[in-house]
């Protein structure tokens, strides 16, 4: 078991977008059980799971899959759970497109950032669906039409790169990314 | 009506649960796995889970311990029933059989089943009783020294108890929840759940070969897991210890031992915890009793039962203890 413990505790694990109000990894992981609650409450399909290779402690613990769905903070992952794993934040609601939307004050899940040498609009022509969705006006265009990420107002809904057709429209590049993406907040410090 | 297995009522239990496990994932209802398992706020956490991310995280966690207290309480008034009707990995350690008894293990075993097994019905009883009529061995077979009923069970520290504390001596030095990693009931639930991801999501994953993997390795590896290193049981033992409602009772008029003097180990023998309920002294203690009912299922006598309340007054006519 103490060996177990020491492996567990040994190899490296990177930065996970973890589900709103388990930002604090430590603390999270101390007490998340594994228990699937939170993704199986989630209205979006947002919250998935973390695989093996994303780390041997984290497998198993819920992970944003923002190709899945996009956070809207309903508290509803929080809600489940009663470890405390996941803690509450607070929300304040707003409007957004004639829609009720929460503004989450105290948690950021990540942050959204524009891959330049992907994204239709900064590669080829004018597109505007991550603009047109972004709740938190985090989004706006340069004067070339390109998105630009506000890193204050963003929250990492992530419902921009949920949006994002550049899989669609462009799958002959490859890869998994789309052209805007949440990242940890770390790594987005870090750029 | 035709009485059903213990085996097949344990198996529609486990079925039911994990119907319910699954439809909660399908349905979005966030019910969760038996990590933890509830509704909205309400929740019944694994004990051991509980008692884990109290030790990680150093911190009081309203939630966990009214559901670990609970749990534990629960567990002291009806026994360890989590680990036969409700735990998976008790229905799947019968696809992975043991060696078979360990030879010498102080009982005539082969003696035993061959009784069991050929007296079902009267004569064949009176035919074995009468080729044991020797008196000295015959009223040493009688003599039955059963748990007395109403009294909490003595509780033996064994290996699952030592790796009970390491995993939470783990926990409290690398603060998280060590023993969840290979957890094998966590671990069905999840390869259940890694396969659902792959056909809903199209998201295929290393935990499709990987969990089930580390299931079976367990399951094989430690052939007896549930009694030698399950530490959830061994937290379970210790409260189990002060059950004594549903406590398997033998009725001695009926039981080809007491009654007839026959050498019949057919209830010891199916015991999985190795409880035998004729000598309290040398059994395991009855504690461990999961509910499992297999002793009930295998005595050929139906000797006996499981009252819910004990009772104290013991069978005429019969040597016994109290």
């Amino acid at each position: 078991m103490l060996g177990l413990g020491g492996v567990g505790a040994a190899l490296p694990s990177g930065n996970l977008l973890r589900p709103p109000g388990g930002q604090d990894e430590g603390s999270f992981i101390s007490k998340c059980l594994k228990c699937d609650r939170c993704r199986s409450v989630c209205p979006t399909g947002v919250i998935g799971l973390a695989h093996p290779e994303d780390g041997f402690l984290a497998a198993r613990t819920p992970v944003m899959k923002f190709h899945d769905g996009e956070c809207v903070f309903c508290h509803k992952c929080t809600e489940v759970c009663s470890a405390g794993a996941l803690t509450p934040y607070v929300t304040e609601a707003s409007t957004f497109n004639d829609k009720e939307v929460l503004v989450p004050e105290d948690v950021v899940i990540g942050i959204a950032v524009v891959h330049k040498d992907r994204c239709i609009a900064w590669t080829h022509a004018i597109c505007e669906y991550c603009k047109d969705v972004c709740p938190y006006e985090a989004l706006s265009r340069d004067e070339q039409d390109r998105p630009v990420v506000d890193e204050t107002k963003c929250n990492g809904c992530g419902i921009c790169e949920y949006i994002c057709p550049l899989l669609s429209l462009r799958s002959y590049l490859g890869g998994r990314t789309r052209g805007i993406e949440v990242l940890p907040t770390e790594e987005v410090e870090a750029l | 009506m035709k009485r059903m297995k213990a085996s097949t009522l344990r198996a529609l239990a486990l079925g039911a649960v994990l119907l319910l496990v699954v439809a909660g994932g399908v349905f979005k209802a966030g019910t969760g796995s038996l990590s933890m398992f509830g509704y909205k706020t309400i929740s019944a956490i694994c004990p051991l889970g509980s008692l884990e991310a109290l030790v990680a995280s150093k911190t009081f966690l309203p939630h966990v311990v009214i559901s670990l207290v609970l749990l534990l309480l629960a567990t002291a008034l009806l026994g360890r029933i989590f680990c036969a009707w409700i735990c998976p990995v008790s229905a799947m350690r019968k696809w992975f059989p043991g060696r078979k008894k360990a030879p010498g293990s102080g009982d005539s075993a082969g003696a035993g089943s061959a009784a069991a097994s050929s007296s079902g019905g009267g004569p064949a009883a009176d035919a074995v009783a009468e080729t044991a009529e020797t008196p000295g061995t015959d009223e040493d077979i009688r003599h039955s020294n059963p748990y007395p009923a109403g009294r909490v069970s003595n509780v033996k520290v064994d290996s699952r108890h030592w790796i009970l504390g390491g995993a939470l001596v783990s926990t409290a030095i690398f603060g998280f929840p060590v023993f969840c990693l290979i957890c094998p009931v966590g671990l069905t639930f999840a390869t259940i759940a890694a396969f659902w991801r792959l056909f809903d999501l199209n998201e295929p994953s290393w935990a499709l070969l990987i969990f089930p993997a580390i299931i079976i390795l367990e399951l094989v590896v430690f052939r007896k897991w549930c009694r030698k290193i399950c530490p959830l049981g061994a937290l379970m033992s210790l409260m189990s210890s002060l059950n004594i409602l549903n406590r398997p009772k033998v009725d001695e008029s009926a039981c080809l031992r007491t009654s007839q003097g026959i050498d019949c180990t057919a209830c010891k023998q199916a015991c999985y915890e190795e409880i035998d309920l004729h000598h309290a002294d040398t059994s395991e203690p009855i504690g461990e009793c999961t509910k499992c009912r297999e002793c009930s299922d295998a005595c050929p006598v139906h000797a006996i039962s499981f009252p819910f309340l004990p009772k104290k007054k013991p069978a005429p006519g019969v040597v016994s203890e109290e």
